[in-house]
């Protein structure tokens, strides 16, 4: 099991580092931007575990995030810390009797990086296309008090995703005047404005699933035995399924370099793990400040 | 324009994993429900080879039996009786108008009455966390009630209650009647009687389609605590209404040189029950590991005998004949 840990770590690490190329176009010069993100959105999640229920449980919530953005020359790098808790609803069928509901909730921890090569001989003035690698990891803890002792759930998905984004530069570099009425004008003052589609593909997809039975006795070593330990005792990495994930972003700048950024994201996964297979997908709007980390600073600090 | 392909694109990808996920399951037919359960049944109960139960026989006289058209009480009844044929309190099938049971208990003579023992033993007992106690026989001997181990045990709660009968020649603790709960709670109690680092029984969970697939045994140690240990004789009171926890309780206590079980066979429970939800959204639990003693013996399903039987006297409701036998036991040593 530590093996199997260190080797999936090992490979994350070697198969996440940038492959740079040999050419020139690599020791650019250009200048280089940071941006800090806090963001905070609405969730619609829905998930179905076949080791405990045939169901899909639809649900909503909320999410916040923090991300650190890196640009310097061609390589854009993405740092995200997201978390989001939901409340769920089973979707059974419709009792002739009476109606009654199995509710769950969900607390999920996602951890996100990615790494993107602007691709520039495939873009234009106004359209760039970048290509690189990304990694995800999820962690959910899930409770659903009507399926008794296997009402905890704990999953984890670990994911080696190629990445591929498409930018439009859709910036109104003009005032542009609309006419509301005879006597009042409309005028749209020139902004910095950016629309963008990514699509992630999972390439190595791991998943941390319980055992054949679900619930588990294991050792119980006095007093001291740790609860978490008991519960995770029989939960089993794999090597299996997929994840999808897509965002859609559309971004505002400021004259200073900050901005905000109305977002749409999507996720998908398919965790087989070695008995029963778990199902998530996640639908997000997200809306986000972004806070320019470039802008030089009125103060220096100069130590000699 | 820019808005209408924004939208496109977020409703495809809205509806995307629809196409991408299996068909949704859900369904209120009873023939598929009834086969849901079945297989469930089949890949993780851990007693079929105890109960000598022919799981396939079963499917085959009560598949006869299920129809399209029944009604979900009707469904409810098939399904139950089914279950029952696993003779296992730990086996229950819950919908919104019934939950089903088998009830062993019921089959057996009932060893305990509260009011006997709050009028005539403990009509002054102190109420200390999850436990009633007081003195009995002139401050010899203490007497502890857990009515149920779902109530939770603190450490120092119950370190202050031995404290309070360390002088004793021997105490009684009562479990009839305690239909189980949280196991944490057994190592808590136990670990202030263990004398040393006790291993005290060992549980095996399923881990395969096979019926008699499990994984490996895995050890119950109790650990002696030193902060606050009762060295003396103790009794514990079972009856067929001990269940689970309590029946796994008993089967530790066997491990344990100072302590004897005094009463009636446990009702039984001895395997951990997992949860489920069928298609139509009932839920469900049956046991999927077995609970073993420290020479692989796999009695504790079927009850956890007692070391001196004893039987409550219904006639004479002044009396508790056992905690009467416990108090002989005791005094005697």
């Amino acid at each position: 099991m530590k093996i199997k840990s260190i080797l999936f770590i090992m490979l994350l690490i070697s198969a996440s580092a940038p492959l740079y190329p040999q050419h020139d176009d690599d020791k650019t010069t250009e200048n280089s931007a940071k941006y800090l993100m806090l963001s905070s959105g609405l969730n619609n999640p829905v998930y179905r575990d076949f080791a405990t229920s045939p169901l899909y449980y639809n649900g909503t919530g909320l999410s916040v995030s923090a991300a650190f953005a890196y640009e310097k020359g061609i390589w854009a790098h993405l740092v995200e810390l997201e978390t989001n808790i939901n409340m769920f609803a089973a979707n059974a069928p419709a009792s002739k009797y009476f109606q009654t509901y199995s509710y769950a909730s969900l607390f999920c921890i996602n951890a996100y990086y990615h790494c993107l090569r602007d691709i520039r001989s495939a873009g234009t003035e106004r359209i760039s296309l970048e290509l690189g690698g990304a990694m995800l990891f999820t962690q959910n803890l899930r409770v659903n008090q009507n399926l008794m002792n296997a009402g905890s759930g704990l999953e984890s998905f670990a994911n080696l995703m190629a990445a591929g984004k498409l930018s439009f530069d859709i910036s109104r570099t003009r005032p542009k005047t609309h006419k509301l009425l005879p006597f009042l004008d409309l005028i749209f003052q020139p902004v910095d404005r950016e629309l963008s589609f990514q699509a992630n593909v999972g390439l190595l997809n791991l998943n941390r699933r319980p055992g054949y039975a679900y619930v588990y006795v294991s050792e119980v070593d006095g007093v001291q035995t740790n609860p978490v330990t008991w519960v995770n005792n029989p939960y089993t990495w794999s090597l299996n399924g997929w994840r999808l994930s897509a965002r859609i972003e559309l971004s505002r700048y400021w004259p200073n370099g900050n901005g905000r950024k109305l977002a749409y994201h999507w996720d998908a996964v398919h965790a087989p793990g070695k008995f029963e297979a778990f199902q998530m997908a996640s639908h997000r709007l997200q809306y986000t400040l972004i806070i320019n980390h470039k802008r030089p600073s009125p103060v220096t600090i100069k130590f000699k | 324009m820019r808005t209408f392909c924004i939208t496109i694109i977020i409703i495809v990808f809205a509806s995307c994993e629809k196409v991408l996920f299996e068909k949704d399951h859900a369904s209120s037919d009873p023939l598929e429900n009834f086969e849901y359960l079945w297989n469930e049944v089949d890949k993780k109960y851990s007693y079929f080879e105890l109960k000598k139960i022919d799981w396939d026989q079963i499917k085959a006289e009560f598949e006869k039996r299920a129809r399209h058209y029944m009604t979900e009480e009707q469904l409810f009844d098939l399904l139950a009786e089914m279950l029952n044929e696993l003779r296992d309190d730990h086996v229950n099938l819950i919908s919104p108008f019934n939950v089903s049971r088998y009830n062993l208990r019921l089959q057996h003579p009932q060893n305990y009455h509260q009011r006997t023992v709050e009028e005539f033993y403990v009509p002054n007992g102190r109420r200390t966390g999850a436990f009633i106690h007081d003195f009995l026989m002139n401050d010899e001997i203490g007497y502890i009630r857990y009515a149920s181990f779902m109530d939770a045990v603190d450490n120092d709660a119950l370190g202050h209650i031995l404290n309070r009968y360390q002088n004793t020649k021997g105490l009684i603790l009562d479990l009839r009647a305690n239909g189980g709960g949280d196991l944490f709670n057994i190592p808590v109690i136990l670990e202030k009687f263990a004398q040393e680092r006790i291993l005290a029984a060992y549980s095996k969970t399923r881990n395969g389609p096979g019926r008699n697939d499990f994984g490996p045994q895995e050890p119950f140690y109790i650990n002696r605590n030193e902060a606050s240990n009762y060295s003396n004789p103790v009794m514990v009171l079972i009856d067929r209404y001990s269940y689970s926890a309590t029946s796994f309780f008993a089967m530790l206590t066997k491990a344990f040189p100072n302590i004897k079980l005094i009463g009636d066979t446990t009702g039984g429970g001895g395997g951990l029950p997992n949860g489920g939800q069928l298609p139509n959204g009932w839920t469900y639990r049956f046991s999927v590991s077995q609970l073993l003693d420290l020479n692989g013996n796999n009695y504790a399903e079927n009850g956890v005998p007692p070391d001196i039987p004893a039987q409550f006297d219904w006639s004479d409701l002044t009396t508790d004949e056992i905690i009467e036998r416990a108090i002989i036991e005791i005094l005697l040593k």
